[in-house]
């Protein structure tokens, strides 16, 4: 060795330098490009996580108010689907308590479309299922009004089924900062994003103690970690967490990194929905915001860290509570707790109640809406990213009701074999604003498949027919004008068999009066309606009530040979509800920016569309539908006295069972089937009826009162003789344009003059010998 | 590797060190020599934190800078038909068509339907010697037939009349937002109708108005004042929509 080191000894440094300048030459080539690229990665996907907000989509606010239909059990669902906690006092923003059939609850801060509310303290007494006073229980002043911050109901985000509360630096409570730092990084602020000595205090730690105690990571590395989603832990994976962890560091300032490491860091999984954050994970497991963690929460929270499946506190409470106090002898030991302020933390329960899915992700079905009427004016990526805040229409008490008593109509109906494999949907609006209040796309609401009320497209059958009585009473038609509920046969231009309809009785009934023969859904009748009106007067109703589509103008479109959705159905009958006032169903309200500005709000619009003459005698033929015709049905239930005008529709061999139907309030769309297109074995009356009858007796509503218009005659007409007569056992009351109805005459007249009657919007009408005529062409 | 080797032990455990050292120190000097970026995005504000310029469309911020809280609240309402600073939608055809988003896309005067009315009557003007039609361009004031009128409000009594003190200080955005809200509460108010397409008058939509007042007429049932007000109203709307 001597004698090497003699010989080599003036080329000793010389070989030594240059041999390690070559080494870290190869090492520099390799590790460059190596290291660029970890640090673009990171950046991207750090920047990409602060950056991307989920848009945040809310029901309708509650709007409490004396007098409001509402019981205290009803706004205690409201409550909970909102996130509020139930507790014996209520002290904290988003929480609520109940004594008797009185509810007292601290609002939360909310941004409305409308402006910013902050939270109030109000109780709210109950009387007769109705709310009885609202009071501010700061001042102890009644109040006419208190908007409750809405309930969020779901959120786009990109990743499937995730969601993020992100929170600025301010926000984090210290209490958890400390904590977060003394159990899992210690040296956080002084570290470069690894840290040695953690690593080996660590270590020593472990093999003090037998078992693994503490982790060597960094707050930074397991940030890392985090954001990169892979499970995979070997060697390689560990040195590009720490190089990561290294440029981290130096990108990025210690307060972002840990701000991002309390919004990201996986805190537990519900179903398929992955919890990130701690803030989200406050609400999920303690219904509270972060400032309102006890000390033994906090503790909870960071416990779970190590390991959220293992330390889950609904399925390993015993560790989870282990850990917990654990976590809470360290705290006090850093003095981050006082001895009282332990005590009382090591005493309290797990969790104050059981964890259970609150508004979130319930509803996809109207969510589903809603992304449809967004998509027409935001891109799915902004709606993914920009941490939009939309306000939407629905009323979570009705849309539960809607589920409700869906699912048990069809379970009670799919009990008999011939109506097995049931399936349904329901629309519910306001009947005069058009707003959606619920959605239900099959029987079962949580399912995130085939949403029908949008997309299944079914023949609306008998449902058409008051598009036809309203082209004919717009035409000039009264509600007594006689009808041939006669025999017809109509010929097809291309060499088809010819059409030969048919009632649903196989009877034919003669000559009726028209509100009969809607009330009854004669087809007979209204094909000869409608050919006499005309088909394309008839499609032309159809296009103002709403449809969308074109229909091909055969006779067979007279009997609903046309394919709707129950949401298109929705809105056709909306105009009808409305008294001819056409405005387009609306899901949203209005979207607002991150910060609050509103970007759009979707305000009420009308257009009158009918007249309210022609309007009002349609109601009116369609409340006879429920007092004398096909839905006389409803006068044995709960809601005989709710005057509710509706329309029962039926297919070619039962295959779709509908009823469309409106109260006072709201305006409800029923559909029944199979979604193999099978028959199901049931009428209008017999099914979907059925359903609305058991949803709508449910929901909170008032009778119907048809607005009159100005120069209307209530008359008295036989109903056999279709003549003004005297009060008896054979008249009716029915409404007519003031001076056209029916005289009191020994002879009738022919059909054409008493059509011709109505003056002032009868534009053509053939006569009806030429119609006869026209059919035996 | 053999140059290691031939080194002296002494020596080889310190070159092997220099190496290290190297080898660390050129890791460090990488990332020094990327350029550090700049890492100051306009600020952003979680929910909770408002920003202090408040542009139209969203802009991006760093959620982990604070703010200071801002009293006013500019609120960007986009009338009917206005500009859209979004991403042009596909072509009608390819949508899914159930329903639209909003009205905003339907034209909302198609075939005027009074004519075919025969129920409104209009008195002849000679009858309403006090109704004065000021040129509608300049000043949408309109001016209302006299005779005390006392509009019936109901439970939406306190948000009605947070409305009207809206529309009478100039604030017809607020107050079309305060009536809406209003309307949830009592839907078939013809008065809040009313002063719907009062509020939609005042901020020249017209055609809107006019609907409004239909809505407002179909409604009003037996109300004198309340019917006599409103023709004045839907009078000049459809006059200054261009409708007969």
């Amino acid at each position: 060795m001597k004698r090497r080191s003699k010989h080599l000894s003036p080329l000793k440094p010389l070989i030594a330098v240059s041999v390690a300048a070559g080494i870290c030459l190869v090492i520099v080539l390799a590790v460059v490009p190596y290291v660029t690229g970890l640090s673009d990665e990171i950046r991207a996907k750090f920047d990409g996580r602060r950056w991307s907000l989920p848009a945040a989509v809310y029901a309708r606010p509650l709007e409490l108010y004396p007098g409001l239909q509402l019981s205290a059990e009803a706004l205690e669902e409201e409550l909970q689907l909102a996130g509020y906690r139930h507790e014996e006092q209520e002290n904290s923003a988003g929480s609520y308590a109940r004594r008797g059939q009185t509810i007292r609850l601290v609002t939360r801060d909310f941004y409305f479309l409308s402006g910013f509310e902050p939270s109030r303290h109000v109780g709210v007494s109950f009387a007769g299922g109705e709310v009885a006073s609202v009071m501010d229980l700061e001042s102890g002043g009644r109040l006419s009004l208190v908007q409750l911050d809405p309930a969020r109901i779901g959120s786009f985000h990109p990743l499937v089924h995730e969601d993020r509360i992100l929170l600025t630096r301010e926000e984090i409570p210290e209490l958890l900062v400390k904590t977060l730092l003394t159990v899992e990084d210690r040296d956080f602020y002084s570290h470069h994003g690894v840290a040695p000595l953690g690593i080996l205090r660590a270590f020593a730690a472990n093999i003090r103690a037998g078992k693994t105690v503490q982790g060597g990571s960094t707050l930074t590395q397991q940030l890392v970690k985090n954001l990169f989603l892979n499970r995979e832990r070997n060697l390689a994976r560990k040195i590009q967490e720490a190089v990561m962890a290294l440029l981290l560091e130096h990108y990025y300032t210690k307060d972002e990194i840990l701000t991002t490491y309390v919004n990201e860091v996986f805190l537990g999984q519900d179903g398929s929905r992955a919890i990130h954050g701690f803030a989200l994970a406050g609400q999920f497991y303690f219904r509270r915001s972060l400032t309102d963690l006890r000390p033994d929460q906090i503790a909870l929270l960071v416990g779970m860290i190590k390991g959220p499946s293992y330390y889950d506190p609904r399925r390993n409470p015993v560790e989870c509570l282990e850990r917990r106090n654990m976590i809470l002898e360290k705290m006090s030991s850093y003095n981050l707790l006082s001895q009282g302020l332990l005590d009382e933390s090591l005493k309290q329960p797990l969790i104050g109640f059981a964890v259970q899915k609150g508004g979130f992700n319930r509803f996809p079905a109207f969510i589903d809406l809603v992304r449809q009427q967004l998509a027409g004016e935001y891109r799915e990526d902004d709606l993914k990213s920009e941490g939009l805040q939309i306000i939407t229409t629905l009323a979570p008490n009705v849309q539960l009701q809607v589920e409700k008593g869906l699912a048990e109509t069809i379970d009670s109906l799919a009990a008999q074999p011939k109506h097995a494999n049931l399936e349904g949907a329901v629309v519910v609006t306001s009947r005069e604003t058009g707003e959606v209040l619920a959605i239900a796309g099959g029987k079962e609401p949580q399912d995130f498949g085939f949403n029908r009320a949008l997309h299944a497209n079914r023949q609306i059958g008998s449902l058409v027919k008051p598009a036809v009585y309203l082209a004919a009473l717009e035409q000039g038609y009264s509600l007594a004008s006689p009808l041939e509920d006669f025999a017809i046969t109509l010929e097809s231009e291309r060499g088809a068999p010819p059409w030969h309809p048919d009632n649903y009785d196989k009877k034919e009934h003669g000559t009726v009066p028209l509100y009969s023969a809607l009330a009854h859904s004669y087809n007979l009748a209204t094909v000869h309606l409608g050919m006499d009106i005309g088909l394309h007067r008839v499609i032309a109703t159809l296009k103002k009530l709403g449809l969308r589509d074109e229909p091909q103008p055969y006779p067979s479109l007279l009997l609903g040979a046309i394919d709707m959705s129950p949401l298109a159905v929705a809105e056709m009958y909306q105009t009808i509800a409305s008294g001819g006032f056409f405005t387009s169903l609306r899901a949203i309200s209005g979207v607002m920016a991150a910060d609050h500005t509103v970007l759009n709000r979707y305000g009420l619009a009308v257009e009158q569309r009918f007249n309210p003459a022609a309007s009002y005698f349609l109601a009116h033929a369609m409340q006879r539908t429920v007092t004398e015709g096909t839905a006389t049905w409803l006068q044995r239930t709960s809601l005989k006295n709710y005057a509710i005008a509706g329309k029962t529709g039926t297919t070619d061999d039962l295959r779709d069972s509908w009823f469309a139907g409106f109260t006072g309030d709201h305006l409800m769309v029923v559909w029944l089937g199979r979604d193999d297109n099978t028959p199901c074995g049931l009428t209008g009356a017999t099914g979907a009826l059925r359903a609305w009858s058991n949803i709508m007796a449910g929901i909170p509503t008032s009778p119907l009162q048809l607005p009159e218009p100005a120069g209307i005659d209530w008359v008295d007409i036989d109903k056999y003789t279709l003549r003004a007569a005297s009060p008896g056992d054979t008249t009716t009351r029915l409404p007519f344009i003031a001076g056209s109805a029916p005289p009191e005459e020994d002879f009738a007249p022919p059909a054409s003059e008493i059509r011709g009657a109505a003056t002032g919007f009868g534009k053509e009408s053939r006569g009806f010998f030429e119609t006869i005529n026209g059919w035996f062409r | 590797m053999h140059c290691i080797e031939s080194f002296s032990a002494p020596g080889r455990c310190r070159h092997l060190i220099v190496s290290i050292c190297l080898l660390l120190f050129f890791l460090n000097g990488c990332a020094v020599l990327q350029p550090k970026k700049v890492v100051s995005p306009p600020a952003r504000t979680t929910v909770g934190k408002r920003p202090a310029e408040v542009p139209a469309a969203p802009v991006r911020n760093s959620p982990y800078v604070a703010k200071p809280p801002v009293k006013d609240r500019p609120v960007v309402i986009r009338p009917p038909g206005a500009e859209r600073p979004v991403v042009p939608k596909p072509p009608v055809e390819e949508r899914p068509v159930v329903t639209e988003p909003s009205i905003q896309e339907r034209p909302v005067v198609t075939e005027p339907p009074v004519e075919e009315r025969p129920l409104a009557t209009e008195p002849p003007v000679e009858e309403r010697p006090l109704v004065t039609e000021p040129p509608v361009e300049e000043n949408p004031a309109v001016t209302e037939p006299p005779g005390d009128y006392k509009p019936i409000t109901g439970r939406a009594a306190g948000i009605y009349s947070e409305a009207e003190e809206a529309m009478q200080a100039g604030r017809f955005a607020p107050a079309e937002m305060l009536l809406e809200r209003a309307l949830r509460i009592e839907p078939r108010n013809a008065h809040y109708w009313y002063t719907l397409g009062l509020a939609k008058f005042r901020q020249k939509q017209y055609p809107q108005a006019v609907q409004f007042c239909l809505k407002a007429e179909s409604l009003a049932g037996s109300q004198p004042g309340l019917l006599a007000r409103n023709q004045v109203l839907l009078t000049q709307a459809k006059k200054a929509a261009g409708m007969k």
